[in-house]
């Protein structure tokens, strides 16, 4: 049997195991540790096992993700996200749809100090909901402003997505981060943009709040200070070359704790259980992730990455006619899993394909992470719509859905313009 | 109760207990990670970086990776995708349950023994780490222990109920 139709079969047998409920870490162990001992020998293959998850588990520039995960545990402990939201509020609430843009705006900033989508939209659920019920917002809107913000939480750097696609693909952290920027601050206005434009349609979906002075404007700012001072010192840090993402981690880890104990938000207890909270879910990822390095060396092997590549070159087809499929791959499969497991599952296949087309890497890693994020907020994972209903277990998850269209809608014009302009993402990484 | 059945929940009980215990000292190793990590940011423009940071920052990583992974097994706590098993009949879904046990199970034992003799390999060669010059096979040693407990973790751990149903 050739190889490719080795690595073939393999990718088969892991979507067969990965849809009948097998642990997705385990699911790809199984399947490059067999391919690998099919494809070159048994003992490699029990010599590669051990070897390739101990390097996994004790790479430097892996503990770049528990420390940032870390960051944003401890900014949520230190209460960042509220004084965030009442900071957008006051500056924002007047406008049609106010509350729902302050969500949107909270989500923004705190997404800058915290790379995962669930807990920025976990977070601001808690503090912008019942602000909006008080102010007989629609449900409709509220939930599914705050589930949509929350998926700026891994585009706006500091992006867990965005450190595993610059690992995988041995891109620079740095500059991926930086990419993230423009296209984060382009669909937080997408989303603003469409709550103003349905609140305007239908004034009684976002009622406005009440109009603050300047004074009092001026007086709200210290609430965002914090989180712009640890952005722009993790951000910072990293592009002056004075830390590496691993140490900008653990930077702004110690920032966000240092915050939550000045404000006397957090106490010992409360470090220990966010640090424990984080190896929890980060050693969940790292099984993930270590069976994605096994079976990336599977497909390695059998020679599919690189003979897909080719194959994708010599389509008598447009190059876009390729990445639009690759794209509708991405958002399809965000959809059905996990975007960080999809991401760890698909990369290796697709990345060297894009990247034979003659798209930019740093680019393309931008795109994935918005189609992976239409999958957070899209039927029937989306992971987000699940955290705001846990979050206001009242509220219909049809209503949430319904809510998330605009959004949704807002997502596809963001990537639309992103290919058309592919610089918004390119323009910062080119200047550092 | 058959004295299996009873040994079953003594060491079910008895991993659970343990796996907490792992998972504090794996939030207390990823704190360390984090001083380490700022301390060795401050001294290093003062001409002093700690020696070898990079290679304990890792050791450290590869701690609190190991010690909350029976934790993660024990509460059932590994991704999976639910998407179809949640449309299959009960039936179905506790063969599948069964098989994804087995197959779990096997795969953690047998990264644990690899490990093991990965861990007894570097021992035997006397190899160390390129910066430090220290043995790392102790680190090696805890992923296979991590690995074994949580083999045996998924092997015990009660299966799927059915819905609807209840213990």
């Amino acid at each position: 049997m050739g190889e490719v139709l080795v690595g073939a079969i393999g990718i088969v047998i892991l979507l067969l195991l990965i849809l009948v409920g097998t642990p997705i870490g385990i699911a790809l162990i199984s399947v490059g540790f067999a391919g690998f001992a099919y494809l070159v020998s048994p003992v490699a293959a029990l010599h590669l096992l051990a070897e390739e998850i101990f390097l996994t588990l004790s790479s430097y520039s892996l503990a770049v993700l528990p420390l940032f995960f870390l960051m944003g545990q401890l900014a949520y402990q230190a209460g960042m996200s509220g004084r965030l939201f009442a900071t957008a509020y006051t500056w924002m609430g007047h406008l049609p749809g106010g509350l729902a843009i302050a969500a949107v705006g909270g989500c923004a900033g705190f997404s800058a100090i915290s790379g995962s989508s669930s807990a920025t939209a976990a977070t601001m659920g808690m503090v912008a909901l019942p602000e909006m019920r008080k102010y007989d917002y629609d449900l409709s809107l509220a939930t599914g402003a705050i589930a949509a913000g929350g998926t700026l939480g891994i585009l706006i750097p500091p992006s867990v997505v965005l450190i595993i696609y610059g690992i995988q693909t041995e891109q620079s952290i740095g500059q991926l981060f930086v990419a993230g920027i423009l296209p984060g601050i382009l669909l937080s206005s997408l989303f603003i943009a469409a709550i103003i434009f349905m609140s305007l349609r239908n004034r009684n979906l976002g009622p406005q709040g009440p109009r603050t002075t300047f004074k009092e404007k001026i007086a709200a700012l210290p609430g965002a200070l914090e989180a712009a001072l640890l952005f722009g010192l993790v951000m910072g840090g990293l592009l002056a070359g004075w830390f590496t993402p691993t140490e900008a981690g653990g930077v702004g880890a110690l920032g966000a704790l240092i915050i939550g104990l000045a404000r006397r938000k957090i106490g010992f207890r409360d470090i220990g259980r966010a640090a424990m909270e984080t190896a929890l879910v980060v050693a969940m990822l790292f099984m993930i992730l270590a069976g994605a390095m096994l079976f990336g060396k599977f497909l390695a092997v059998s020679r599919i990455p690189s003979e897909l590549a080719q194959w994708a070159v010599s389509l008598p087809v447009p190059r876009v006619v390729v990445l639009v499929l690759v794209m509708a791959i991405y958002a399809v499969g965000g959809c059905i899993m996990d975007a960080l497991s999809f991401l760890l599952v698909t990369i290796s296949v697709f990345f060297p394909m894009v990247v034979q087309l003659g798209y930019d890497p740093i680019w393309f890693g931008v795109i994935v992470v918005i189609l992976l994020e239409m999958g957070a907020i899209t039927p029937p994972v989306g992971i987000n719509v699940y955290v705001i209903k846990g979050v206001a277990q009242d509220v219909d998850l049809g209503l949430i859905f319904k809510g998330i269209l605009p959004f949704f809608v807002a997502m596809i014009v963001c990537v639309a313009i992103l290919m058309l302009c592919p610089s918004i993402a390119l323009v910062l990484p080119r200047l550092f | 109760m058959s004295r299996n059945v009873k040994l079953e929940t003594t060491l079910l009980k008895g991993l659970g207990t343990l796996s907490q215990w792992l998972a504090y000292c794996s939030g207390a190793a990823l704190l360390l990670m984090m001083i380490l990590v700022n301390a060795n940011v401050l001294l290093r423009p003062m001409g002093r970086p700690i020696w070898g940071s990079y290679e304990l920052v890792g050791f450290l990583g590869s701690v609190t990776l190991s010690l909350a992974l029976l934790r993660i097994t024990m509460n059932r706590g590994h991704m999976v995708v639910e998407i179809l098993t949640d449309h299959l009949p009960d039936g179905v879904n506790r063969f599948l349950d069964r098989f994804n046990r087995v197959l779990g199970t096997a795969i953690m034992a047998l990264v644990s023994w690899r490990s093991f003799c990965y861990a007894r390999q570097l021992w035997q060669d006397g190899e160390v780490s390129p910066t430090l010059t220290m043995s790392y096979y102790p680190f090696v040693l805890g992923v296979a222990v991590a690995f074994g407990l949580s083999a045996l973790a998924m092997l015990l751990a009660p299966g799927e109920q059915p819905q609807g149903e209840e213990e």
